[in-house]
């Protein structure tokens, strides 16, 4: 088992998302940077769903009650294992009692740990992802205990690891394909989205990011249509809100462009004040 | 009618299928159709089908390919008058109550009718479920009374109970669970609108039709305890609108 000794910013559990109920109105939810939280699983051999922790901003403090292997991937944090610096995008041995600090993150917004099996935490609707109102926990707080697989562990040095191109971290442009309503906005518009250097907002979170710097772009509201993670929605503020991983299925705003997939990992990995700018996929 | 909907790739793996852009029991009609003739054509490609009013979303699995799903979609005939969408008419009791209905009020004040008439006005239409989203489970409804659409509050409420019974614009709602929102509250009800632990999870599904009941604090009291020990059956018939 992993127990929280201290819960961090916004600690979940997530796994590639819930799907099949979005007709009823519940968000997919799901790791924010897919492409971090799938090389975690990878490193130790996990199936690609694996449920992984997500780790916002302020780490936790976890402490092993048995031994396993762990991967950290994601943003730059400094964790030790028992006050030890651990290197990250490595496969970790953890043994039992060891107490895990993750500290604050140099490049990067979010990382995700892996534990050999995945976690084994409440499974509801199809998925191990928190969300409100359908998973009992929101976030992780001090006193959570998250069961694990008790696997044996082969005695063999655990060496894998991989190199990542740290310039996703500093990439600052969003790929993005028209949206429905991309043909609405005048000529004048069109471009001046794509050539604004845009900040991210300190209200932005799972649900949505929300891009300010757009001043003067307008577009009517719509009727209320399906949306997804990745649809970019021009609000009456004249800001533009990116929806994420836990955003509504529906809504009322125009949906200018749509962020690829590769996209949503990288503006998931900003913080507020950071740069971004949309370019067109062709 | 037999309208050929307009369909577009949505998002990295998606389908848009829309049909001409107002809200009507006519358009949303072919919306229903559609979504059933997705689900039964193509069950082993898609993930999810999202319907709104004038659209619908249809999310493919990673393998498909997305121009190839698009031609079959657009050979596709679907007629909205064969389609034999089975709905329910689900009876919601909610208590009008003023510890409930916190804006019956004030409603009744901008509208110049009576508090027992806003009721009456609210309880009388058979409502259909156009749609779910906003939150889990919460169901965007046609057939609002005119007299009673009035526009979202300035400010929004920081917390507005679970099971509130609500109008926004020409719309009513129920709030599934507390949440924040700008929506005008007439009362409550005691039904869970959404429980993820059951094998249907909203009580309501899109095509479904809605009927309020006016019940005392003393039956929603009642029928609370009933639920709570799972005695409670909701009261539900097939309907044809």
């Amino acid at each position: 088992m992993v127990e929280v000794l201290s819960g961090g910013m916004h600690t979940t559990i997530q796994d590639m998302g819930r799907f099949g109920y979005r007709a009823q109105g519940v968000p997919v939810s799901g790791v924010m940077d897919r492409f971090s939280a799938r090389l975690s699983n990878k490193l130790l051999g996990n199936a690609e769903g694996a449920a992984v922790m997500e780790i916002t901003h302020i780490g936790p403090v976890l402490r092993f009650t048995q031994p396993t292997l762990i991967a950290i991937t994601g943003a730059g944090f400094s964790p030790t294992c028992n006050d030890v610096e651990i290197p990250l995008n490595t496969r970790v041995l953890v043994a039992a009692d060891a107490v895990l600090k993750f500290g604050l993150p140099n490049y990067g917004l979010r990382a995700y740990m892996a534990v050999l099996g995945g976690f084994q935490t409440e499974y509801i609707m199809g998925s191990y992802s928190f969300y409100e109102g359908v998973t009992q926990k929101t976030s992780l707080t001090s006193g959570d205990v998250l069961p694990i697989l008790a696997i044996p562990l082969a005695k063999e040095k655990t060496t894998a690891s991989v190199k990542i191109d740290r310039t996703v971290f500093e990439n600052r442009y969003l790929e993005v394909l028209k949206g429905a309503e991309f043909d609405q906005l005048s000529k004048s518009f069109q471009e001046k989205l794509v050539r604004t250097s845009a900040v991210v907002s300190s209200k932005s979170n799972r649900m949505a990011y929300l891009l300010e710097g757009f001043q003067g772009i307008k577009a009517s509201e719509i009727i209320t249509a399906p949306v997804q993670p990745g649809t970019v929605q021009l609000m009456p503020s004249g800001h533009c809100a990116v929806l994420m991983r836990d955003a509504q299925t529906t809504g009322g705003y125009a949906r200018i462009l749509q962020l690829t997939e590769g996209a949503i990992n990288i503006l998931a990995q900003k913080r507020a004040g950071d740069q971004v700018e949309f370019y067109l996929k062709e | 009618m037999n309208t050929a909907p307009d369909i577009q790739r949505f998002g990295m793996h998606g389908v848009q299928i829309s049909f001409p852009s107002e809200i009507s029991f006519e358009v949303h009609r072919h919306v229903l159709a559609w979504q059933e003739a997705v689900i039964a054509g193509f069950s082993e490609k898609i993930v999810d089908v999202v319907p709104a009013y004038h659209s619908l979303a249809v999310f493919l699995k990673e393998h498909v390919n997305l121009g190839a799903f698009i031609d079959e979609l657009k050979d596709l005939s679907v007629s909205e008058t064969e389609t034999a969408i089975s709905s329910h008419c689900i009876t919601v009791p909610v208590c009008y109550d003023e510890t409930f209905g916190l804006d019956l009020k004030e409603l009744s004040e901008a509208k110049g009718i009576s508090i027992e008439h806003i009721i009456q006005k609210h309880t009388a239409p058979t409502y259909q479920v156009y749609f779910l989203g906003f939150l889990p489970g919460f169901p965007y409804l046609g057939g609002l009374d005119t007299q009673l659409s009035h526009p979202r509050k300035s400010t929004s409420r920081p917390k507005i109970a679970k099971g509130a019974v609500a109008i926004g614009g020409s719309q009513t709602g129920i709030y599934p669970m507390a949440s924040p929102g700008g929506w005008n509250i007439l009362g409550r009800t005691p039904l869970e609108m959404f429980n993820p632990q059951a094998t249907s999870p909203t009580l309501v599904m899109p095509g479904d039709y809605i009927k309020f009941r006016r019940i005392s604090m003393k039956e929603f009291d009642a029928i609370a305890s009933k639920l709570a020990m799972g005695t409670y059956s909701v009261e539900k018939e097939v309907y044809h609108g």
